[in-house]
């Protein structure tokens, strides 16, 4: 398991290079994920916080990066991860303030499926 | 050389805006709107965003509930069959055309729902009260043209939608003649608003719009891909994405943000005063002759549309002779059986319908035309 975590990861790092704030794991096995995340910390390696928002349409996906961009957020509009319930669609990744961000999204009425990946 | 005065058909010509949008969107958003994550469909999905979000924004609309269909008789059918999925009484208008007339018809001949006709009068209260005395405990729908697409007439729809605001019924607005010339709102009182993209809006044929104000849940009657839980086989229940099967319209939606954004720059108040005016002197000219109908009552209100007869001449006889000299306005029954009815123009009527860029100088020509020429329809 240990070695399986650390290669998704290294594939992830990869594809996520380009965001500004991306350090993500699959969520596969809670506990073993917990497991995983103490042996990498012990290891030197750091993981920052993603908030994804998986969104049911691009539409609520737009909606909710234009209500959370006009607020300061930083954020990202990608195809969800197919690993993900439901198969296509789109997710809204916010790398700060996730509670607020929820909030506002709840606000305007605008449904998700809320994921943490990461995390220091 | 041809003059279109057949506007309420689809406006021709098209602003230059709008031919623009056309071909920016065959050249940069070739791809497939919330179909992929690379880079060209990720950019005709922000493409088709921003026109959503602009049809929201000018009927008052969250972007969510902006649909874009093919037409507006594929808008008026998602709403009629789909808000009486399960049944019950609607009441449509005397003046009604054919795109919510036939399917209302075709659900009542299936008896899954029963049907009624509220007649259409020049005078604003009987017309109101026209309506109000065959809601039932039953009815669950209203449909309404905002303007008729025969004679122009206007009707009372903000006292008929307080009518279904106070009963608990859907009111459910048909727009092809009156959006683009007349300030339509979903905040009227309209919970769904039906309407071409392609006349007052501007943008090219293929388009329509269908704006839900999220009070009355919309059943699809067609099912699809969506982009959207792809994984099941169940049709998405929010949306657009439960009334936008397939790929959408994204040229002509694209078109449509660009009419939209014309008439904001002209003004919709100067639109209907330029075309209004056009239409009175169409009619004062035509009003010099006395073998000339005009379809107008001077106690009601019209959009910028008239209908006309000439002598016992049979319209399509008529318009052909006016078309040979240029003249495009379309005669007969107008995809209209229930106006032309309530009108008794057993041989239909001419129509005569000016946009933003048709001309005075041509309406009073075209009315000469109309006015002197002798055995008009023996020639």
């Amino acid at each position: 398991m240990h070695k399986k975590a650390i290669h998704i990861m290294l594939k992830t790092l990869n594809h996520l290079a380009e965001e500004p704030f991306s350090y993500a794991v699959h969520i596969m096995n809670r506990t073993a994920f917990h497991a995983e995340l103490c042996g990498l910390r012990k290891s030197g390696v750091i993981l920052l916080k993603v908030c994804v928002f998986e969104m049911p349409s691009y539409t609520y996906a737009v909606k909710g990066e234009k209500l959370l961009r006009s607020r300061g957020y930083t954020c990202k509009i990608k195809r969800k991860d197919n690993s993900s319930a439901g198969g296509c669609g789109f997710s809204l990744y916010v790398s700060e303030r996730c509670r607020s961000a929820a909030e506002i999204l709840d606000n305007y009425s605008i449904p998700y499926t809320f994921k943490v990946y990461g995390g220091g | 050389m041809i003059v279109n005065f057949d506007n309420a058909a689809t406006t021709y010509p098209k602003p230059e805006a709008v031919r623009r949008a056309a071909a920016e969107a065959i050249e940069k958003y070739g791809g497939n709107a919330g179909r992929g994550g690379h880079a060209l469909a990720m950019r005709t999905s922000e493409a088709l965003y921003s026109a959503r979000e602009a049809a929201a924004r000018f009927f008052g609309a969250e972007p969510e509930n902006t649909v874009f269909a093919l037409n507006c008789t594929h808008a008026l059918n998602m709403a009629i069959q789909g808000v009486m999925n399960h049944g019950g009484h609607m009441i449509i208008s005397s003046l009604e055309h054919n795109a919510s007339a036939r399917p209302a018809a075709a659900l009542a001949a299936k008896k899954r729902i029963t049907l009624s006709v509220a007649e259409v009068f020049p005078d604003d209260d009987r017309t109101a009260e026209s309506f109000r005395s065959l809601i039932r405990s039953d009815t669950k729908a209203i449909v309404c043209t905002l303007a008729s697409n025969v004679t122009g007439q206007l009707l009372p729809y903000k006292r008929i939608a307080a009518l279904c605001r106070s009963r608990g019924i859907c009111f459910i607005a048909d727009g092809a003649q009156a959006c683009g010339v007349i300030d339509v709102k979903l905040s009227d009182g309209i919970n769904i608003l039906c309407t071409s993209g392609h006349k007052g809006l501007y943008g090219i044929t293929g388009t329509g719009l269908l704006l839900s104000d999220g009070q009355f849940p919309i059943f699809p009657i067609i099912q699809g891909g969506t982009g959207s839980r792809s994984q099941s086989l169940i049709q998405p229940d929010f949306l657009p994405d439960a009334l936008e099967s397939g790929t959408p319209p994204i040229i002509g939606a694209m078109t449509i943000k660009a009419g939209i954004g014309f008439i904001e720059k002209n003004g919709m108040q100067n639109i209907f005063s330029h075309e209004d005016m056009i239409c009175r002197r169409f009619i004062s000219e035509l009003e010099k002759s006395s073998n000339i109908t005009i379809y107008r009552d001077e106690t009601a209100r019209y959009a910028p549309i008239v209908s006309f007869n000439i002598d016992n001449i049979p319209s399509e006889r008529a318009a052909e002779v006016l078309a040979e000299r240029g003249y495009c306005l379309r005669a007969g029954f107008h995809c209209a059986a229930l106006a032309h009815a309530q009108l008794g123009t057993k041989n239909g009527t001419i129509r005569f319908a000016p946009s933003i860029f048709s001309k005075v100088t041509d309406a009073a020509a075209l009315a000469s035309h109309v006015r002197n020429v002798k055995n008009f329809g023996k020639e």
